[in-house]
């Protein structure tokens, strides 16, 4: 329960010194480009629908939670951090923390967004299990991405550690298309063991591209609870990981 | 190894007692490298609970890392590193750090920011707005308390740091450069906070290039050159006074003395060897003047170590300390065993 109350006490503290520092403008700033450009009704015709609304939102929500992590993490890299680190906060509360932040601003950013949408452009079917259908698996997704954003920081990681990963995202993220050009076929042993790896590599992805399907789609049959359930235990395998990786490193900052 | 074998390695005359074992800080055989360039070369340090130790070395002899070292930022390479008996990072209320040239957060005032770093200590909220009124006053900050940290000068920050790292009432104290980058008056009002800690009863490990700061606040001075302790030494011990030690070529006769004695009563002669205390560069060349009119040959002129400054000079030019200040050496646990073998 200590260790719960001072890692909310540390997110607090981030998330005053964000808004303080006047770095939450720069996101609100998006927030209105954004509802201005993809959420307003240019005519009266132009009702946009919920689909639409998820698809939109959700990538920008995910762009700016990408944005927001890198840029919390930036300042808990500053030689602020050590004076933090030697509380009994420890390393563990440190990440975990900083982890809080950006998905709360996710999760006020859609929230947001979503109330703009309400009053300058209701969907055509708009209700609160509908919303929650389509917020649940964004939400997800937004811790997902805060941990992967994290994990992948040079805070957590070392630049080998990173360049491996990043290098195994690509390759989970290509097609076989892009994979296999013409002159590497198939058939051949390296584009067999390529396409292999990209398979393997590309499993951990399923759950962050599925959940955001589901978002848009709010489709819930018999699919859609592992698709939660594989969002949450690879948001946790990954906070595992960048934890355990935190607790075995040198924390040099400045 | 149990902590009272590792504790009788570190120093075999030693007995082992409750005490003993709980050193505020104990290390032995420390390494650190960053990238391939070694840091910390075997260091061995004890410090007992109550003690006020000052650790000076030039730049890049490895102070500030063994400070993170100690707060468990870093992690050891090889070698023995605890804090109150324990690995380093596990014991954080007990704990004060002042790091160098702290930087802060900067939006906040300095009563909220104390107030979140009592926060992430779990400190019941009364108990921590005492604790932050208490701190104020003792930092004289209580006017400014309430600005922005933004708004404040070097010197305010610094007390500030100060505050932060007495909040728990921490029983170890680690200061690191607490003047860097302050001016004369700066420094004078941080070396007063730490001389009023002190009388307190804090442990302090204090590293700093002022050799003022360490020689008022400290019990004890290590010297860290090239990632070792190249001396070691109490400062009650040291006279104060720089001298020469002058030895002649042949034995003078008794008359030499009550010449030498004229010029200054405190000079002594044993045997070849003679002693000036506290040497003036007039005074210097009135006994060599002596010497040389009465015929004597000077063999060697050396100077003595009288002050923290000399043996700073001395060790960090890569001369050996003299034996009073030399360093502990790295004992194992077979070292020691065979030696309470022989012993026997």
């Amino acid at each position: 329960m200590r260790s719960l109350s001072r890692i909310w006490a540390w997110s607090r503290f981030n998330l005053a010194e964000y808004i303080r520092s006047g770095r939450i403008l720069i996101e609100l700033l998006a927030m209105v480009i954004f509802a201005y450009i993809f959420l307003r009704r240019p005519n009266t015709a132009a009702i946009i629908r919920a689909t639409q609304f998820f698809s939109m939102t959700a990538l920008f929500v995910l762009a700016q939670t990408i944005y927001t992590t890198g840029m919390l993490v930036s300042l808990a890299q500053r030689a602020q951090g050590y004076v933090i680190l030697a509380r009994p906060l420890g390393r563990r509360g440190y990440l975990l923390g900083l982890f809080l932040v950006p998905v709360i601003i996710g999760v006020l950013d859609f929230i947001l967004l979503s109330i703009i949408v309400t009053i300058i452009n209701k969907p055509e079917i708009w209700t609160v299990p509908i919303w929650l259908a389509g917020a649940l698996p964004l939400i997800l997704d937004i811790m997902l991405v805060t941990a992967l954003v994290i994990l992948l920081s040079g805070l957590v990681l070392t630049n080998g550690w990173r360049l491996f990963i990043l290098g195994l995202v690509a390759l989970g993220s290509l097609s076989s298309a892009d994979l296999i050009g013409p002159s590497l076929s198939l058939d051949n042993l390296i584009g067999r063991f390529l396409a292999t790896m990209r398979t393997l590599v590309s499993v951990p992805l399923i759950p962050l591209l599925s959940g955001f399907e589901l978002a848009v789609r709010r489709g819930y049959g018999s699919e859609a609870l592992p698709i939660l359930l594989g969002q949450i235990v690879l948001t946790a395998a990954v906070l595992f990981f960048a934890i355990f990786s935190f607790d075995r490193r040198d924390i040099i900052l400045g | 190894m149990p902590d009272h074998l590792d504790e009788h390695a570190m120093n075999a005359e030693e007995p082992i007692t409750a005490t003993a074992v709980d050193h505020a800080i104990d290390i032995e055989g420390l390494h650190k490298r960053y990238d391939s360039a070694p840091v910390l070369r075997g260091l061995n340090l004890i410090v007992p609970p109550g003690q006020v130790y000052g650790l000076l070395g030039p730049n890049g002899a490895g102070k500030s890392t063994l400070i993170h070292l100690l707060m468990g930022f870093l992690l050891p390479d090889r070698g023995s590193i605890k804090v109150f008996g324990k690995a380093p990072g596990t014991q954080s209320e007990r704990i004060g750090y002042l790091p160098e040239r702290l930087r802060y957060h900067v939006h906040y005032s300095g009563r909220e920011y104390l107030r979140f770093m009592g926060r992430f200590s779990s400190m019941p909220h009364q108990q921590l707005e005492r604790r932050i009124s208490e701190l104020l006053q003792l930092v004289d900050m209580e006017e400014a308390a309430d600005r922005r940290m933004k708004r404040y000068s070097k010197g305010m920050l610094q007390r500030i740091g100060i505050a932060q790292a007495l909040l728990s009432d921490p029983e170890l104290l680690l200061i690191d450069e607490p003047s860097s980058g302050l001016d004369p008056a700066g420094q004078y009002e941080i070396q007063e906070i730490l001389v009023n800690l002190r009388e307190h009863g804090h442990t302090i490990m204090l590293c700093s290039h002022q050799l003022d700061e360490i020689s008022q606040i400290c019990d004890r001075v290590g010297i860290l050159v090239q990632g070792q302790l190249a001396a070691e030494t109490d400062l009650a011990t040291l006279p104060g006074q720089s001298g020469i030690t002058i030895t002649l070529v042949e034995l003078p006769a008794e008359d030499l003395d009550f010449a030498l004695r004229s010029i200054d009563p405190a000079i002594s002669r044993a045997g070849r060897r003679i002693t000036v205390p506290e040497v003036t560069p007039m005074l210097q060349k009135q006994v060599l003047q002596l010497l040389i009119e009465e015929g004597f040959t000077v063999a060697s002129l050396q100077p003595t170590i009288g002050t923290l400054r000399d043996l700073y000079l001395h060790v960090v030019k890569g001369n050996p300390p003299p034996p009073e200040a030399a360093p502990p050496t790295n004992t194992s646990l077979l070292d020691s065993l065979l030696a309470t073998e022989e012993d026997a």
